[in-house]
């Protein structure tokens, strides 16, 4: 049988061996606790003494871990939601992304260890963000964008004729003078790519004249639907040029500033009117 | 990090399609790379093998987030997949960076220097405030880590952007990530807590 003052005289020891502080400012130490996130990531912990009060915070830590997977708390999503009720339960301040509790110095060891519990959960909801899946079309292409292009910008908006606002799928090119718009246009079925191409086919109509037919492009997702009607490929090169997934080497030069004989840009199988 | 199918996807499409998510351009491409992507592990090692070809070809990304300065670019690889590179410093400890190789959510490396963990199996190695790197499989996920050999330390106290791209810099050289094209370094510039961070 277990003998509980051997268990606890050793668990108590391995605790205080884990324990290490140093000073980082005249009134702030770094606290590495015995606690640990999910990852085996060590929980640390800022601690600062500004007269009878104790500050201790997280330094951030919580908000960037999240944020480098992706996890967006302050979205109205269950993981936002939760965000809000964990931070309620343990009594947490958000100051500017850092996650604080305040308390008099007597208090310091309960808040230490209260702190420490804390952002372990937090950190947990990760747990809950959504799997992530293969992304959507237009998130894949920026993604390919951003690791050609010096310069993208997701979501560009453009203006056109009619006055009416456009949000395009990125604008990309050598720098973010002129650079090149570019919207994904995919479906499923017929109706579906139909719509896409009348979508692209509007934004790129009424922002002909403020835009060149040379800074537009309509990439057709050819991965989920291999072919596209040849009329409708003939119809969006009326006003942008036109190019596939597939074939995303031939727009990839066209968007450095190869400007193409043809506005065609498209795999030898897809079928064309021309 | 919690259970998450990388090839999940793969794993839930007809195989024609999911041959198309590592190797869009057709069958032919994939037999030459000559690797199936049956699970998490798999795809990890075709990211991370030879085969790969990665290159970072685009500059330095810098934005500042809630906590820190970000920097994320997505990577040039043979098989089209969503790579994405990030470094980002915590503007509260400017002494601690992170770099990760990430795919759907998931770091398949990660690099924190100067960062505090301990390893729950094997020699059960602790770093307090210490250079280690992540690594994945569908096993641990990401929470078995290793001390790097070649990555150059960041002090405490008066860091600068040199040291930055030092410690950055030999991440992409330890994952095989070519610096090239318009790829160039710029220093990231930490806003002071006056400035307000959020």
């Amino acid at each position: 049988m277990t003998e509980c003052s051997t268990l606890l005289a050793s668990v108590l020891a391995g605790e205080s061996s884990r324990w290490t502080c140093r000073e980082v400012s005249s009134d702030t130490v770094l606290l590495v606790t015995s606690h640990h996130y999910a990852d085996g990531d060590t929980v640390e912990l800022m601690v600062q003494t500004v007269g009878d009060e104790v500050i201790v915070s997280d330094g951030g830590e919580v908000l960037a871990r999240l944020d480098s997977v992706g996890v967006n708390v302050d979205s109205r999503s269950r993981v936002g939601k939760s965000w809000k009720r964990l931070m309620a339960a343990h009594a947490l301040e958000d100051d500017r992304g850092q996650l604080v509790r305040r308390a008099s110095v007597e208090h310091t060891a309960d808040l230490v260890q209260e702190m420490a519990d804390a952002v372990a959960n937090l950190d947990g909801l990760r747990l809950l963000a959504p799997v992530p899946r293969h992304p959507a079309f237009p998130e894949r292409l920026t993604t390919y964008l951003e690791a050609e292009f010096p310069f993208v910008e997701p979501r560009a908006k453009l203006t056109g004729v009619s006055g009416s606002p456009y949000q395009v799928t990125a604008a990309a090119g050598s720098s973010e003078k002129q650079p090149v718009y570019v919207q994904t246009a995919s479906g499923q079925n017929n109706a579906a790519q139909r719509s896409a191409v009348e979508r692209c086919f509007t934004m790129f109509s009424d922002v002909n004249g403020r835009l060149p037919t040379e800074r537009k492009l309509v990439v057709l997702d050819d991965e989920a639907t291999p072919e596209w009607r040849p009329e409708m490929i003939n119809l969006l090169s009326g006003v942008a040029y036109v190019g596939t997934w597939t074939a995303r080497d031939q727009w990839t030069e066209f968007v450095w500033g190869s400007v193409p004989e043809s506005r065609l840009m498209l795999p030898a199988e897809q079928p064309t009117l021309g | 990090m919690p259970y998450v199918s990388l090839s999940g996807a793969l794993a839930r499409i007809p195989s024609g399609r999911r041959r198309s998510l590592i190797n869009p351009g057709g069958l032919g491409q994939q037999e030459r790379v000559g690797c199936r992507v049956r699970s998490d592990n798999d795809l990890a090692a075709l990211i991370l093998g030879e085969t790969a070809g990665l290159e970072l070809r685009v500059p330095m990304r810098w934005e500042t987030r809630a906590t820190t300065v970000r920097a994320q670019m997505g990577v040039h690889n043979a098989h089209s997949l969503p790579l994405l590179l990030g470094v980002q410093v915590l503007i509260p400890k400017p002494w601690k960076l992170t770099a990760y190789l990430m795919i759907y959510g998931q770091h398949l490396r990660r690099l924190d220097v100067n960062g505090s963990h301990g390893n729950r199996t094997g020699d059960r190695e602790v770093w307090n405030e210490r250079t280690h790197k992540h690594t994945f499989s569908e096993q641990d996920q990401d929470t078995v880590a290793y001390t790097p050999g070649d990555i150059p330390t960041i002090p405490t106290e008066n860091v600068v952007g040199e040291h930055y791209r030092g410690a950055f810099e030999a991440f992409c050289g330890e994952q095989a990530i070519k610096l090239t094209g318009e790829y160039r370094w710029i220093d990231p510039v930490l806003p002071t807590r006056q400035e307000g961070t959020g």
